[in-house]
């Protein structure tokens, strides 16, 4: 990316609309100044020649009175934000500032007067003052001081609530250089990008005001007064409107753009763009891949996965991974972020984001046949898999009773009625431990503790008796005790009733204790199969295995005797994947031929599977 | 199963300690209405030891971070460096001693103002009153050395790092100031695990270089376990367990027993003993916990699980030492007794 | 389940137990038994509710203020204002003994205090009408106005908006989304009076499908309604689609697609309610914004509202009225405050915990 980033089309457009009409300000008085005024006897008369936008009521030309008002109305415009920008930030910030009583009632005052329309405030004050150039401006700054000063106390408290706030205040800084240093560089962008926007509402506030009358009198003149002229003649000479309402319509527009390419210019994540992707055509397979097919034959196959792509915009996301799930297993997917682990499980519950793209040479879950990508998925997997998200705060919905959504896919899919379905969510929740679960039926999710929605959320899942469980995270967002509570149930539904589980988990020990059997995964592929025992016993191939568990503190570390051992690098980025091992960068193992061509899965003597030319001889051996 | 903690006998005698914490309550909202989070605890951190402090959400291991780096001042009790109480400190004292205790936080995302390069938030921190343009180069250089990063990331902004990197920035910025004590706020809960050896390991080093005093707060016990010395246990703000790091391995109090138990076994042994299901029950709300022993209705050894312990219910127990172990302090009116420790 | 019998009785037994433990204090976020539960809900509405009526009569009470100081704010004389420069002094001193502002301020703000809420709100310094029998005569009219603009906001936002959402969503909105953000951009930059000039010259001039002079019927509130709703409807139709894109984005809809239903369901009982909320908590304030097009319009439109009225009113400094208008004005824009605020507590029952508005 290079440092100097390129200005949005939309800022481009808008300074130049905006430029535009900053030197028709200063230039038309100058010009047209007198000839805007001279009165000619071709009253009222339509586009000609000699006058482009026709004439008003006294014979003036509207073009050239459009173009010699643009100096007053863009004066009043600016005026009129300077009072709102200037008056609403040092209310605004110096709310924050203040102690914290003031703070608390100075944002709420500022929360009700926003909650007035401003039109009508400056109407008020219009009406105290006599109507005219200064009063119109005075009444639309103060209209929308409110407006500012929310925008400024809302973003000055949440800058000065930021984690580097406090660690600056921590190294010593005082409140003004605080403030000056790191609160102010960070709302400035986008107060400047709401004056630009607070102009063109100025504009169309000032020019609106005018048009009724109580703004610029005679003989001064501005659009609004043009374009009220205008709508008076719009039977005669409907042109005459035409110059006004364009002049207001394009700086309003071009102010706004600046405003809106700004906030696009300045936001530094936004600007950061992948990185082109290399494409990695005609990748020749030496060995055909191996599916991580379940170890024992002949129990039955619950879900079955080969050659999952998934790319999102070009760039893969999952690059050709098979996996088997057979009745009442529980198999492990285990990976950084950014794996794909995660994207795997929604692929074969058909969850996928829609911008996503994906494709497969075989997708079954339960015997049905979901390949074909374009079809939605049929409601029987509604009842044959059960899915549960990370984070048990966000995945239930927040305007829903939790009875009302437990008992949903029985309504909806079995055709259960209303009582029956309570009951047996009732029955469900009492199962998996939720502590008084006719009450929590009527409760909405906010309601409930952490622990007591994931509870929920696997009661959900188990409602319809699936032979297949996909969780996704299920512990990441709980505390140690809870989590180990909800493996435990996993367990114990896993025992007693057979569910096969894909547990994803970027946790190798949550993996290890729960699974029987562990992938694991790295930039988009499987790298390694492993059975628990042979994880357990650390009798694994793939150096990035290997990696992961010396990195992991475990039972035995010990910062003197035995310290951890970290994996250097980072995992490639979606795209920056070539034809060489992905894992290649952070490989102790290395070789020439890594950087040539990708390593497929291989059968290990073990049952189990890897990728990797480094240990090709110990997986070669069993054949 | 039950190691024998590391005999202090053959450690060097425990030096001073910089950081004191006696007997600090804190709490959020005004006088009159305050939800107090944090209750009457005490600690104390020499230089080059490592407290850990472990607990749940809504423990109160944020709000001790925050009264330690003196974002939050303490309802009652005092928070003593070198001694000297940090509340009652003059403004010039308090810049200056506010200097000493740093903080690494846990979003290596937010910590970082993101419209300073790493070389001015670097200067920010090596003198904060001067102008950040004409700052030390080479310093700024040898400090990103020495967490392992090259010289011209001082012109980058943070968006360009990794979380890794960010995090090590952010080391590096707290170890500018020449700080006497490190707190570090969940280092490494928002990396990848293949980084977090990486920040743990880089800690180390560099507290064993300047010697640094460190408070390790974490949820993560394997991690306490690999980085601490001692071990204070947060139950809804309250200290439950303290001592050196082998109370990790052979509890006294039953919750940090639940909370080791908790950790996820590799070898699957923790689905072979099913705990009585009371410790699934919600903990409650940490301004207003439940009364006696805060611990009583989750508790496995408690009232709700063995019969005749009423006391729990009624009366919280006091922060002990436990006879026959050294160092070691727990508050529970029945600690578990292990074979092989002397009662 | 169908473990071992003993085990599954200490795990109801003990899943009991759990219910008797100590409820924590009102801040607690897990009430223990339904019946706690619903009186909770219902502190919880009282406390809302309270808040907010705080508020209202709070602002009420300064928009009262306000309006009775937009006299005595008056540079000079209001007196010599409304009779004119060539009055004589007893004729200003007459005025300023029948509006009473020889009385002291006090007294002056408890009698239009009184006043206020007897409901007289003086006379028209111009034709000696009641103010408050003026207003009662024009406001339904502009509430129709209102009204009808709300309606036009509303279905056009909405519909706009949810639909844009959908369609980019499923990444089939790329030819769409270009030219919904330019439309509603150029529209909502569009302001109320040339809407309506436009309105006017295409369809009631040029086309004669609709009268140039607004008044009640649908005939003629059509192109008013149009011409104040059509900017509010772009921008809510912006924010709508934003909103919907984002709710389409969470989490909870993961685990409504997991539920396969039907496309209808999806969007009538998962999406709409969370947008409609998400939607009103930005967009309350268009709403409220209506109030001004309106006033604006009924100019362009001729329409006899409170808003021609409060034009002229101001324009012939007849002070009594402009006061009485700003008032009604003002109550109304409190009220549809509430309004929102109701149908948002309605809607997401987590806005009653929240702390602050």
């Amino acid at each position: 990316m290079s440092p100097r980033r390129r200005l949005p089309a939309m800022l481009v457009t808008g300074l130049v609309l905006f430029g535009l009409m900053v030197a028709l300000g200063i230039l038309a008085p100058l010009i047209w100044g007198d000839e805007a005024d001279a009165l000619t006897a071709d009253i009222r008369q339509g586009s000609s020649g000699a006058h482009l936008l026709g004439t008003d009521a006294l014979g003036r030309d509207v073009l050239l009175r459009t173009l010699v008002a643009t100096r007053l109305t863009l004066l009043m415009a600016l005026c009129a934000t300077l009072i709102a920008v200037v008056i609403g930030t040092l209310l605004g910030a110096g709310v924050v500032l203040a102690g914290r009583f003031v703070r608390g009632a100075g944002a709420r005052t500022i929360d009700l007067l926003v909650s007035y329309p401003p039109i009508i405030i400056a109407l008020a004050i219009t009406a105290i003052f006599t109507p005219g150039v200064v009063s119109v401006v005075v009444a639309i700054g103060v209209a929308f001081c409110p407006q500012f000063a929310r925008l400024t106390n809302t973003l000055a408290s949440s800058v000065s609530a930021r984690q580097y706030v406090v660690v600056a205040r921590l190294l010593g800084s005082g409140r003004t250089r605080l403030l000056l240093r790191h609160v102010l560089p960070n709302i400035s962008a986008p107060v400047l990008v709401l004056s630009s926007v607070g102009f063109a509402t100025s504009i169309v506030s000032l020019s609106g005001l005018s048009f009724l009358g109580l703004g610029v009198q005679q003989p001064d003149y501005d659009w609004g007064t043009l374009l009220a002229a205008g709508l008076r003649d719009l039977s005669v000479t409907p042109v005459e409107s035409v110059g006004p309402a364009l002049a207001i319509l394009l700086t309003g527009l071009g102010a706004g753009l600046v405003g809106d390419g700004l906030a696009k210019h300045w936001e530094p994540r936004q600007s950061v763009r992948p990185p082109k992707l290399r494409r990695s055509r005609g990748r020749q397979l030496t060995v055909p891949p191996v599916s991580t097919a379940a170890p024992s034959g002949d129990r039955e196959v619950v879900a079955s996965l080969r050659e999952l792509q998934v790319s999102a915009g070009g760039a893969p996301l999952v690059r050709g991974v098979s996996l088997d799930i057979a009745a009442g297993e529980i198999v492990g997917l285990v990976g950084e972020s950014g794996s794909g682990k995660s994207v795997t499980a929604m692929a074969l519950a058909r969850l996928l984001n829609p911008s996503l793209t994906w494709s497969a040479d075989r997708l079954r879950i339960n015997g049905t046949d979901l390949q074909r990508a374009d079809l939605s998925a049929p409601t029987s997997l509604a009842t044959d898999l059960g899915v549960v998200f990370q984070d048990p705060s966000s995945c239930f919905n927040p305007a829903l009773h939790i009875g009302t959504q437990l008992t949903e896919v029985l309504r909806v899919h079995k055709g259960v009625p209303r009582r029956a379905a309570e009951k047996l969510a009732i029955a469900r929740l009492r199962e998996v431990r939720v502590s008084s679960p006719e009450a929590r039926m009527h409760q909405y999710p906010h309601e409930l503790s952490g622990g007591m929605r994931q509870r929920a959320m696997i009661a959900m899942a188990l409602l319809s008796e699936p032979r297949l469980l996909v969780a996704d995270e299920p512990t990441t967002a709980l505390d140690v005790t809870v989590q180990a509570d909800v493996l435990r149930l996993l367990h114990q539904i896993n025992t007693e009733r057979g569910t096969a589980m894909l547990l994803i988990s970027h946790d190798i020990k949550v993996v290890s204790a729960l699974c029987h059997r562990v992938c694991v995964m790295y930039a988009g592929r499987i790298v390694e199969e492993v059975s628990v025992a042979d994880l357990r016993a650390g009798r694994v191939h793939h150096p990035y295995t290997k990696a992961l568990l010396a990195a992991s503190p475990g039972e035995d570390a010990d910062r003197r005797t035995a310290p951890l051992q970290p994996l250097g690098g980072r995992p490639p980025k979606p795209g920056e994947v070539g034809n060489a091992c992905s894992f290649a960068p952070r490989c102790p193992l290395v070789m020439p031929r890594c950087l040539e061509e990708d390593p497929v899965l291989l059968p290990d003597p073990d049952g189990g599977s890897a990728a990797c030319h480094a240990v090709d001889s110990e997986l070669t051996v069993a054949r | 199963m039950t190691a024998p903690s590391t005999p202090s006998s053959t450690l060097p005698a425990t030096p001073q300690p910089v950081l004191r914490v006696d007997r600090v309550s804190a709490g959020y909202g005004s006088a009159s209405r305050s939800a107090r989070v944090l209750r009457d605890v005490s600690l104390a951190v020499a230089p080059g030891r490592t407290m850990g402090i472990v607990g749940e959400s809504g423990s109160g291991k944020s709000t001790l971070a925050k009264v330690l780096v003196g974002e939050l001042a303490p309802l009652s009790g005092q928070v003593l460096l070198d001694g000297a109480d940090t509340a009652r400190l003059r403004r010039r004292q308090l810049r200056a001693a506010r200097r000493n205790i740093q903080l690494v936080p846990q979003d290596p995302y937010s910590s970082l103002d993101p419209r300073m390069t790493v070389g001015r938030a670097l200067a920010e921190a090596l003198d904060p009153g001067a102008s950040l343009r004409r700052a030390d180069r080479a310093r700024i250089t040898d400090l990103l050395e020495t967490v392992a990063l090259e010289g011209d990331a001082a012109d980058r902004l943070p968006h360009e790092f990794s979380g890794g990197q960010r995090q090590r920035i952010v080391i590096a910025r707290a170890l500018a100031v020449q700080p006497k004590v490190l707190i570090a706020d969940e280092v490494t809960s928002a990396l990848d695990s293949s980084v977090q050896a990486e920040i743990l390991n880089l800690l180390l080093s560099l507290q064993k270089q300047a010697d640094l005093a460190v408070v390790f707060i974490t949820h993560d016990l394997s991690i306490a376990r690999y980085m601490c010395d001692e071990i204070s246990v947060l139950y809804l703000g309250s200290l439950v367990e303290q001592g050196d790091i082998g109370l990790l391995r052979s509890p006294s109090h039953p919750y940090t027993e639940l909370l080791r138990a908790s950790v996820p076994d590799p070898s699957g042994a923790m689905f072979d003993t099913e705990p009585p299901p009371v410790v699934a029950a919600d903990p409650g709300d940490p301004a207003n916990p439940p009364a006696g022993c805060a611990f009583h209705p989750r508790c496995p050894q408690g009232p709700r699980v063995v019969e005749g312990r009423s006391i729990c219910i009624g009366t919280a127990p006091p922060l002990l030492p436990l006879a026959g172990q050294s160092g070691r302090a727990a508050a529970c009116h029945f600690p578990l007794v292990r074979a092989g420790t002397p009662a | 389940m169908t473990g071992p019998e003993t085990g599954v009785r200490t795990t109801d037994a003990a899943a009991g137990a759990a219910l008797t433990v100590p409820a924590a204090g009102p801040g607690s976020e897990v009430p223990e038994t339904s019946a706690p539960a619903r009186h909770r809900t219902a502190a919880l509405w009282a406390r809302y509710l309270g808040r907010r009526l705080v508020g209202v009569v709070a602002v009420l009470l300064v928009i009262i203020l306000l309006t009775f100081l937009i006299v005595r704010f008056v540079p000079g004389d209001p007196a010599r204002l409304i009779v004119g420069m060539n009055a004589t002094p007893d004729q200003v001193e007459q005025v300023r003994e029948d509006l009473g502002l020889n009385d002291p301020f006090w007294q002056q703000l408890g009698s239009y205090v009184s006043g206020v809420f007897t409901g007289d709100l003086g006379e028209s310094f111009v034709n000696k009408q009641p103010v408050t029998e003026m207003i009662g005569q024009r406001l339904p009219l502009t509430a129709q106005l209102a009204l009808s603009a709300l309606a036009v906001v509303l279905v056009l936002g909405f519909l706009l908006g949810i639909t844009a959402g959908m369609l980019d969503h499923r990444g089939r909105g790329r030819a769409f989304t270009s030219p919904f953000t330019a439309v509603t951009s150029l529209v909502g930059a569009l302001p109320e009076y040339i809407t309506g000039t436009l309105l006017v010259y295409v369809f009631a001039l040029s086309l004669q499908w609709f009268p140039v002079q607004g008044g009640p019927g649908f005939e003629s509130m059509l192109l008013p309604a149009l011409a104040v709703g059509l900017p509010p409807a772009a921008v809510l139709a912006r924010l709508v689609r934003n909103e919907t894109l984002t709710v389409l984005s969470q989490e909870y809809m993961t685990t409504a697609t997991s539920k396969r239903l039907s496309r209808t369901r999806l969007l009538l009982r998962h999406v709409l309610p969370n947008v409609v909320t998400s939607t009103l908590t930005l967009g309350g304030l268009l709403l409220v914004a209506l109030l001004g097009g309106t006033v604006i319009t009924e100019n362009v439109f001729n329409i006899s509202g409170v808003g021609t009225a409060v034009v002229q009113a101001i324009l012939r400094s007849d002070y009594p009225s402009v006061q009485g208008v700003i008032l009604v004005l003002g109550l109304v824009a409190v009220v549809i405050n509430l309004a929102v605020d109701i149908t948002l507590g309605l809607l997401d029952p987590r806005v009653l915990s929240r702390r602050t508005s």
